[in-house]
């Protein structure tokens, strides 16, 4: 079994995002999370904020790319799709502006998305112990405002928008713009500060980078811990390699089987594994992770992405409708020598039409287990 | 359990053990604002069972954790004194238990029974008997010791116990008397109804119809009453 594979090393910490705050983005008007863990389940109602926190988090972490930008709901998931596999310079004739990212569409705010990482960090230019991303949208009014569309060589349109960000660790601003034809960062290598990928729910994992990840993996010789995953849900899966540009899979029939062929939910599971071999060190956001999962697999999934967690270093992030799959979270976790789960339930308070956020440790999900005070989780 | 707080404003909270205990406190209080003399009590406040005291910390914890909480303004917790052990450290210790759990002094920690502890929520804790080991039953029991038929429970007890050569559960005498005692209410075709014998829990025995009115005026509950007034009182 590929568990057999994996060492579990407890002892090894590195930076992580220990607490995360975000003001001004989507629907958070001023928001702070704490006792952000190594494992991370975030729940709530419909409209609760789940999603967008990650999305905060993931352009926080350094994904300022156009595309990435795109990927936020607020901007619909259909354009996403236009723009797929083209990086630097998209085009989309539907976006109009980027007033959705910004909490009550007020542009005239900044957002500002701040975390503390773990001091532990390894990495030299993680060592500062908080990290600020402000953007804002660049006012027409600016005296630099004809400078930076120079940068895109753009003219002075009436529809055009641009995105200016600032990270306080490097000072540089870095912008995107948006007009009704097209979409353009300033710079097409941009350093991330923590390497991270997001799976959204409903959305098919990229083939091409599917194909590209496995091969990664079975250079590294590590297909083995793919399979015993996927051996939740396929328990005749034997083997895998790629034919024709495509992963296949041999599950004992006369001939081999496209992983696409396979379901949402061994799909869902590969992509996730095949996403966190690409990112040691970073972080994983998962929308929905119940999305395709009989029940019964899911206690084993939090096994898997816990111990492939703590062996790459990767700090996890994922939503959740599901009180089955918290229960199951804290039932593959409840046992080990360090409990590095947390659940993050969010609720709009009524009196404030704030979101806030509730989280529990160990001691709380033992006691949430007995004293369930209308618990919330599903929309 | 799920736990619904049936009131959105609620200001203050009486937190017991179990169910009989809710009960209990659910009459008492009836009696106390049924009383023309006594003070008047708050409106918004709830009673809630923690489920046993080895589950007091992690209720807390809960309950911190509730939007509710940062309306409270008094939270009063009962236990049982039981019997060899310090109830009131208890209590403490389940309060330490919860803030360190949360990390940080979301409760204020309580010096004595019948006592606020100094910061908001104030927290008072109330062990029963005040005085002595004993349980709720312990109450109950001296409330209804005036009754003749506790008079034939005693005596009954006393022959078992010679009798079988038994050495009496301490822990478990009050609870068997009360038994005993419905169950000798029970013979007097007069004094118990057939609903009164199909009643099998100790909670029950505040509908019997054999409970006389002045039941609920006996010093028994005295420690009891003045907890529920310093309490809720307005």
């Amino acid at each position: 079994m590929y568990i057999a594979s994996i060492i579990c090393a407890y002892s090894r910490k590195s930076y992580m995002y220990t607490s995360f705050r975000a003001q001004n983005f989507r629907g958070f008007r001023d928001f702070e999370l704490n006792d952000i863990d190594r494992i991370n389940l975030i729940a709530g109602r419909n409209n609760s904020g789940k999603t967008a926190l990650m999305e905060a988090m993931y352009v926080h972490s350094g994904n300022r790319e156009p595309k990435t930008l795109l990927r936020t709901r607020s901007l619909m998931s259909f354009e996403y799709f236009l723009v797929r596999g083209i990086r630097g310079t998209v085009n989309s004739s539907d976006i109009v502006s980027w007033s959705s990212l910004f909490s009550d569409f007020r542009t005239e705010n900044e957002i500002t998305l701040s975390a503390r990482l773990d001091k532990k960090s390894k990495q030299p230019h993680y060592d500062k112990a908080s990290v600020s991303l402000n953007i804002r949208k660049v006012s027409t009014e600016r005296d630099d405002f004809v400078a930076i569309l120079r940068e895109f060589e753009a003219e002075d349109e009436d529809d055009i928008e641009i995105l200016e960000f600032t990270l306080d660790t490097d000072g540089k601003p870095f912008h995107v713009l948006i007009s009704e034809e097209r979409i353009r960062s300033s710079r097409s290598n941009i350093q991330n500060l923590i390497p991270s990928d997001f799976m959204y729910t409903g959305e098919p994992a990229d083939r091409e980078d599917n194909v590209k990840r496995f091969s990664n993996m079975r250079q590294a010789d590590t297909v083995s811990v793919l399979i015993g995953a996927l051996e939740m849900i396929e328990p005749r899966l034997r083997s895998m390699e790629i034919l024709y540009d495509n992963i296949h899979a041999n599950i004992g029939l006369s001939q081999l089987i496209s992983l696409s062929s396979l379901g949402v939910g061994m799909n869902r599971i590969a992509g996730l594994i095949l996403a966190m071999y690409e990112i040691s060190g970073g972080i994983m956001f998962i929308d929905e992770i119940e999305n395709g999962l009989h029940y019964s697999v899911q206690e084993n999934l939090w096994d898997v992405v816990g111990k492939i967690a703590r062996d790459l270093d990767i700090q996890v992030f994922a939503t959740t409708h599901s009180l089955e799959m918290i229960k199951a979270a804290h039932a593959a976790y409840k046992d080990l020598p360090e409990y590095d789960f947390r659940l993050h339930r969010l609720d709009r308070n009524p009196g404030t039409d704030e979101i806030e956020a509730v989280t529990y440790n160990s001691f709380g999900m033992e006691s949430l287990a007995a004293f369930n005070f209308d618990f919330e989780v599903r929309g | 359990m799920t736990i619904k707080f049936e009131l959105e404003r609620t200001t203050r909270l009486v937190l017991v053990e179990g169910e009989d205990d809710r009960e209990f406190f659910s009459r008492l209080l009836t009696h106390i604002e049924s009383n023309s003399e006594s003070p008047q009590l708050v409106s918004t406040y709830e009673i809630l069972t923690y489920e046993g005291r080895d589950k007091l910390a992690g209720f807390l914890y809960q309950l911190a954790q509730q939007r509710v909480f940062h309306g409270l303004t008094d939270i009063g917790i009962v236990r049982d004194s039981d019997f060899n052990t310090d109830a009131l450290e208890s209590i403490r210790s389940s309060l330490r238990t919860a803030n360190r759990q949360l990390g940080r002094e979301v409760y204020s920690i309580p010096n004595k029974v019948l006592t606020r502890s100094s910061v908001q929520p104030y927290i008072m804790p109330l062990t029963i008997p005040i005085n002595s080991d004993g349980t709720l039953e312990r109450l109950l029991v001296n409330a209804l010791q005036s009754d003749a038929v506790m008079n034939c429970v005693d005596k009954y007890i006393s022959c078992v116990s010679v009798t079988q050569h038994a050495d009496i559960a301490e822990n478990r005498l009050d609870k068997n008397k009360l038994r005993v005692f419905v169950a000798g209410k029970a013979v007097n075709k007069n004094a118990a109804t057939n609903e009164d014998t199909k009643r099998n829990h100790l909670r029950n025995i505040f509908s019997m119809t054999w409970l006389p009115p002045s039941f609920w005026h006996h010093p028994a509950f005295d420690d009891a009453k003045e907890f529920l007034t310093q309490l809720l009182e307005n």
